[in-house]
């Protein structure tokens, strides 16, 4: 069944909105619940780093929170794809539904949350005096950049994990792996060898917390082609694993 | 109109049930003693014209289901062609089709935007839906607490009420009490009447005899005999006995 592009935005539309009221209960209670995490995490790694790591970075809790915030979207939102055919099995089974869009839905519905989560970090923004400037007209599309990128891995993961019972275990791992890689509580030593410089920018969420920090806490834009590059990098992804996905899609409801 | 032409299904499954990347990688990808091929369906041709209404039957395994997901686009056939014109609404399996940690209502919206309906179109059927499933107590109840007969009126109520031209129908109008039964019917005979096309796959020999004007009997996924009911039903009551 082919449908329309007015159709499938509905449908997406829908699945986002059910999604993020099923993650936060549709209250206000359940959006505190889910807020907790990273002002928890917040918490716990400015106890521990800000004397020692934190040293010599100003508004070290805002930078903190940047990272913090940025990380937990990649990693709820690509948790939260990884898991999502697998758990629409039922529907899937017997309604001819868009693949992808169950995946998108997922996503978005995180997205609403990361959406809300900044709304708070600027609200932090606000109160410890640092003021805005400008360069915040470049964070909607660092979001994007961001987006993308998690929407990229999300459709993989979510066909994987139906061929691949230990997706999610694998994942999970390399999650962890990538939040002690990423500087999310600490700033890229200056002086490391060209090597170790190249490992940590081929890291796109190193590039994307940076300019997110430039944004919020330099106050500059960063550089634009930098941004343009990291765009470029994060469409081809998208179009690699969008080709991954509908190789694999066809097998995956015969496997559900 | 439905136009299938040689269409065959087979299936690749692996052969255990917990199949992990670390057991993929140890035995070979593309290890074939890692899967079982079942064929389910076996050159089928089949032409359902508009307003038609087609029974499928067939002993268990026959390939009933796999052909209406086939019809309903949920499957690829292995190979063949099939040509569908007109949307689909399916009721393949009531028990488990929905949303279990939505309310009835939310189901209704999904649903309805899953089948390419807008708020508006849903609004305008959301009450004939409710009635039908007589769920009008519960519509902010999760589904998980409803019990088996009610969800399986809402997922039959949510596809029959919004079909627009062709319905498939996989043993569902045995579901729920008589009353609801008895409501079913009704609404598969207004849809006969509105010219709309169904397909019903049913061990209901009865039900196909009053309702399908052809049928189609499978047997271990090829077509054993198609024509009118009748002579359809006569040839699996013989094919049953051998």
């Amino acid at each position: 069944m082919k449908i329309s592009n007015r159709k499938y935005i509905n449908l997406v539309r829908e699945l986002t909105f059910f999604n993020f009221k099923l993650r936060d209960q549709g209250s206000v209670l359940g959006f505190i619940w889910t807020l907790l995490h990273p002002f928890l995490m917040l918490t716990i790694l400015y106890m521990l780093f800000s004397k020692r790591l934190g040293r010599g970075i100003e508004h070290y809790e805002i930078y903190l929170l940047i990272g913090i915030i940025q990380w937990n979207f990649l990693s709820t939102a690509t948790n939260e794809g990884l898991k999502s055919i697998i758990s629409s099995r039922s529907v899937l089974r017997n309604v001819n539904i868009s693949r992808t869009a169950i995946v998108l839905g997922s996503v978005l519905g995180v997205f609403i949350s990361f959406l809300l989560e900044l709304l708070v970090l600027g609200g932090f923004i606000v109160f410890s005096g640092l003021g805005y400037s400008p360069a915040i007209l470049f964070l909607p599309f660092v979001i994007l950049i961001q987006l993308v990128l998690v929407v990229s891995i999300s459709l993989v993961l979510a066909c994987l994990n139906v061929y691949f019972k230990d997706t999610g275990h694998i994942w999970n791992i390399l999650l962890k792996i990538g939040f002690f890689t990423t500087p999310i509580f600490y700033s890229i030593p200056m002086f490391i060898s060209k090597a170790k410089m190249t490992a940590y920018f081929l890291n796109p969420m190193t590039q994307l917390i940076i300019f997110m920090r430039q944004i919020i806490l330099s106050k500059t834009s960063p550089p634009l082609i930098n941004m343009l590059f990291v765009f470029s990098a994060v469409l081809i992804v998208l179009a690699v694993c969008y080709l991954i996905f509908k190789k694999l899609e066809d097998g995956i409801i015969e496997r559900l | 109109m439905i136009k299938l032409s040689q269409v065959s299904k087979k299936f690749i499954i692996p052969s255990r049930n917990s199949f992990t990347l670390f057991r993929a990688l140890s035995s070979g990808i593309n290890n074939p003693a890692m899967y079982k091929t079942i064929h389910a369906l076996d050159k089928v041709d089949l032409c359902i014209n508009r307003g038609e209404t087609l029974g499928i039957i067939g002993p268990n395994g026959s390939g009933k289901s796999t052909l209406l997901r086939i019809i309903a686009g949920i499957y690829k056939p292995t190979s063949g062609v099939f040509q569908v014109e007109g949307v689909i609404a399916s009721v393949l399996q009531t028990k488990i089709s929905l949303f279990q940690d939505l309310s009835v209502k939310e189901n209704i919206f999904l649903f309805g935007a899953i089948l390419g309906l807008s708020r508006k179109e849903i609004h305008k059927n959301y009450d004939k839906i409710i009635d039908l499933a007589g769920l009008s107590e519960f519509t902010n109840a999760e589904v998980r607490v409803l019990s088996g007969g009610m969800r399986e009126r809402l997922s039959f109520a949510i596809s029959v009420e919004t079909a627009k031209d062709i319905l498939l129908l996989d043993e569902v109008v045995l579901v729920g009490d008589s009353k609801f039964r008895e409501k079913c019917l009704k609404i598969i005979m207004k849809f006969k009447k509105e010219q709309k096309t169904l397909i019903l796959a049913s061990h209901d020999l009865e039900i196909v005899n009053e309702f399908c004007d052809n049928t189609l009997l499978l047997n271990k996924g090829k077509v054993f005999s198609f024509g009118k009911t009748k002579e359809v039903i006569n040839s699996y009551l013989e094919l049953v006995k051998t």
